[in-house]
């Protein structure tokens, strides 16, 4: 191979030479930050639920009317606003809650063993349910028995309110189940809160739930706890309403008027559950599309900048490559001695790219919290990619210089 | 001379129009999504109140519960909201000009007319000295007096878009409008407003649209009137004082941002007031931790409360290099083109132009190619920032749509950018012009 002389060539255009590579330097390095950060966000958003998302739908009820400031016509209004949608054909189950699951944050706790102290309090997301969330959220009960309405204790008046919260019974996730006993008994346990007034006792634990809150920092977003109850008032309420997939859509749009049917003075909106979730994670997709559209943008650059260079070169050795070929180079050898060319250059920027591609992930790292370091397996696929696309802009002005006929070298210039 | 070159420039980008096309689009995409992605950056860090944004603090004292730590805030740092009675007890000062609590109040309202049917606002609660303080415009009347505060009146403040909803747009001081149970006198309607961050109250609303309506903040003690609070809130302790107006006087339930506006010499004298403060609770035995208060300057809790800004600071650095890149490229092309026309520029030093002119003419032809690339990239920016809005979710309570577009500063850091990408793409490509020797030129030609 021709090392000697395509050296010789990088040394006469020198600064052709450094500009590719600092071009290739840096796509390096952006391409494969772009790409770590897209995984990342990508492994957010792939993260089940353990819902059925895309069959539940979302029914957010105000109501203005004065009755409505009377908990005991809020607790007659929902009765009969539940029963009418579980008579709803296609209907599988639905159910109050607060506040909406998946929606991003919502109202958490702490929770730890009767007797232990306050360092082991875990954190956790609550949803105030009644006695047919398991269905309408679709988890499994793994352990111990779904709420039944005894579990949903009776309203007291503002001047009967005890000190203490009454002991409630709970489903929890077995998340939450394994971090507070962790030899796995934590059904039939009460778990209490920092000051040690709360009385829970576990009477159910589900397989599997994951609601985001925290953008992931804790982990609590496995760790959830049920609270039987009635949930909203007249500020706002919530059911979750689950369907038959064939059903879903009729569903969707008629439960809303039919609801106002039993008490108009209010206001009743539908959102399904995988919009709700999509504006938890807008921030999500919003970097996974940007990045991806600037990581493709940046090698499409790349290349085009490889391309115009190496032809701008190709041209500049007509003369050359024709007095090759002339004297018996074949067009393999022409497109070889580019190919190699570009590879040095390549292997130069990709080399110079990787220390710049870890200082920029260092620089992310230590700005954005939940950025994760670059992993070696990407490094290979980012070689990969980069060699490639600089290999195949070489290719066409390469077969375009050894397609030069030997005759130009007859020419004069 | 100036003109001079421009108008050499303007032929040469003529001469090689493909080169000059290539060149632009590379600039132009650059600036396209640098630009579009600095904005997106930009709105959510920019100072919504440069003049006063030196005197305003955000105050918070540590008063959670001491057997476990605060979350949702980097490790250390105080609940992100004070209670009700730790505003009032601090309200007590006279250090600062102004102060006044900010929080969210759920109501219906009940417009008085045949098209718009009751619905639920957020009302913002705002005490009177929220207008001057934060400089609030106004179309028609003013804010409310402390009286008004003391009293618990029924007077509102409507943003523009409600009274243009309301009341059709016209000057409605004096008119009555009924939120929850009571009538409340329209005593002023804002005029455009739409601070960006929405800095008094980042907690729950970082860049959201302005509330509909301003209510004095006390009213929410009225147990009758309908309103309840709403938004971020937390709490702990006792579970009887979570009833009633116990919940405003005995309970730890956070849900207020506080803020004071302190002269720059009395600021010192302000924190050891906060500190005084909360050690006397201590001495009344209800602060059991150790002092741990916060004034915060406005700019530093806006920066502090927003988490999207790490990822936006991180794509706007990766479209910076981005447009390096394509500043790379354009020193390739402009090098090839300047080299290749080496007859002409030989021609030119024989004639006698001097090697700084034949410099100055190839940079101001780079900084046109500069200029041109940046106004299509600011095209390309806005076109960007459109289809990013369109497929936002609506979110409108914490990031109004409307923030995301380029304002007077953006499309100036936009030309920034691109005479500093033609400059510096240029400056080689342009020294190497220069160094052309007219001699050689003649000799071959």
């Amino acid at each position: 191979m021709e090392i000697g002389p395509i050296f010789r060539a990088m040394a006469q255009k020198k600064i052709g030479v450094v500009l590719l590579v600092a071009e290739i330097a840096v796509t390096m390095a952006v391409v494969l930050n772009c790409i770590n950060l897209v995984m990342d966000n990508r492994a957010r958003l792939m993260i089940p639920s353990g819902v059925d998302e895309d069959n539940i739908f979302a029914l957010s009820i105000q109501s203005y009317g004065d009755d409505f400031s009377e908990d005991e016509f809020v607790d007659q209004i929902r009765q009969q606003d539940l029963d009418l949608i579980r008579a709803q054909p296609g209907v599988i189950a639905a159910t109050p809650i607060s506040p909406l699951p998946l929606q991003g944050g919502g109202s958490s706790t702490q929770r730890k063993v009767v007797g232990a102290i306050n360092d082991t309090l875990v954190r956790t997301p609550i949803y105030t349910v009644d006695e047919h969330f398991l269905e309408t959220l679709d988890l499994d009960l793994i352990e111990g028995r779904a709420f039944t309405q005894a579990d949903i204790l009776p309203r007291l008046a503002d001047d009967e309110q005890p000190a203490a919260p009454r002991p409630l019974n709970i489903i929890i996730t077995k998340a939450l189940g394994d971090a507070l006993f962790p030899d796995g008994d934590a059904l039939g346990k009460v778990i209490t809160s920092a000051n040690d007034q709360a009385a829970n006792t576990i009477v159910g634990i589900v397989d599997y739930m994951h609601t985001s809150y925290d953008n992931g920092a804790s982990g609590m977003e496995y760790r959830i706890v049920f609270f039987p109850g009635r949930p909203g008032g007249a500020s706002g309420m919530r059911y979750l309403v689950r369907a038959e997939p064939a059903a879903f859509t009729d569903l969707f749009t008629d439960v809303e008027e039919r609801l106002v049917t039993i008490n108009s003075e209010r206001i009743v909106r539908t959102t399904s559950l995988s919009e709700i979730k999509m504006g938890s994670q807008f921030v999500n997709v919003f970097t996974v599309r940007i990045l991806t559209a600037i990581g493709v943008l940046l090698l499409s650059v790349t290349a085009l900048g490889v391309y115009g260079m190496t032809s701008f070169t190709v041209t500049e050795r007509t003369h050359q490559i024709g007095t090759r070929r002339a004297l018996g180079a074949r067009k393999f050898h022409i497109v070889r001695f580019f190919m190699v060319e570009n590879a040095i250059i390549t292997l130069l920027g990709i080399g110079i790219g990787l220390v710049m591609a870890f200082g920029l992930n260092a620089a992310i790292v230590s700005s954005a919290s939940n950025a994760s370091r670059l992993p070696f397996g990407l490094v290979i696929l980012g070689v990969v990619i980069v060699w490639g696309v600089g290999a195949v802009s070489t290719l066409l002005p390469a077969l375009r210089g050894a397609s030069i006929p030997p005759i130009i070298a007859a020419r004069s210039v | 001379m100036i003109l001079f070159h421009l108008k050499l420039a303007l032929l040469s980008l003529r001469n090689t129009p493909r080169v000059s096309l290539i060149s632009v689009l590379a600039i132009a995409l650059g600036i396209g999504v640098a630009t579009s992605m600095t904005t997106i950056h930009y709105v959510f860090a920019q100072n919504p109140l440069p003049e006063k944004s030196d005197v305003l603090f955000n105050v918070r004292i540590d008063t959670w519960d001491p057997d476990s730590e605060f979350f949702a805030v980097a490790p250390g740092e105080p609940p992100k909201a004070v209670t009700y009675q730790d505003m009032a007890g601090m309200q007590e000062s006279t250090i600062p000009l102004h102060q006044t609590g900010v929080a969210n109040g759920q109501i219906y309202v009940f417009p008085d007319d045949e098209i718009n049917k009751p619905y639920q606002t957020v009302a913002q609660l705002v005490q009177a000295d929220f207008f001057p303080m934060f400089n609030v415009p106004f179309q028609y009347g003013g804010g409310w007096t402390d009286d008004a505060d003391r009293t618990r009146e029924a007077v509102t403040v409507l943003s523009q878009a409600a009274n243009d909803k309301l009341f059709g747009g016209r000057d409605s001081v004096g008119e009555l409008i009924r939120l929850g149970t009571r009538e409340f006198t329209v005593v002023g309607v804002l005029a455009r407003y739409q601070p960006t961050p929405k800095f008094y109250d980042v907690v729950n609303s970082l860049a959201g649209q302005t509330n509909e309506f301003f209510v004095p903040f006390d009213l929410i003690r009225e147990e009758e009137l309908g309103l309840s609070v709403t938004g971020n809130t937390d709490g702990w302790g006792d579970g009887s004082t979570f009833v009633g107006d116990l919940i405003f006087t005995a309970a730890e339930w956070y849900w207020i941002q506080f803020w004071v506006e302190v002269e720059p010499d009395r600021q010192a004298e302000y924190v050891a007031f906060v500190d005084d403060y909360s050690r006397k609770l201590k001495e009344l035995g209800r602060y059991p931790r150790p002092l741990n208060n916060r004034v915060t300057p406005m700019m530093d809790w806006i920066s502090e409360r927003n988490q999207a800004g790490e990822t936006t600071v991180v794509i706007m650095i990766l479209s910076m290099l981005f447009l390096a890149v394509c500043a790379i490229n354009l020193t390739g092309l402009l090098l090839g083109k300047f080299l290749a026309k080496a007859n002409r520029i030989g021609i030119y030093r024989a004639l006698g132009a001097p090697r700084s002119s034949v410099f100055m003419q190839h940079i101001i032809e780079c900084e046109l190619v500069g200029l041109i690339g940046g106004a299509a990239g600011i095209l390309l920016a806005m076109l960007a920032l459109r289809l990013i809005v369109r497929m936002m979710p609506d979110l409108s309570g914490f990031v109004a749509k409307e923030i995301f577009r380029l304002d007077g500063t953006m499309i100036a850091v936009a030309i920034g950018l691109a005479l500093l990408a033609g400059l510096s793409a240029g400056i080689y490509p342009a020294w190497r012009a220069s160094r052309i020797s007219p001699a050689m030129q003649i000799n071959v030609t």
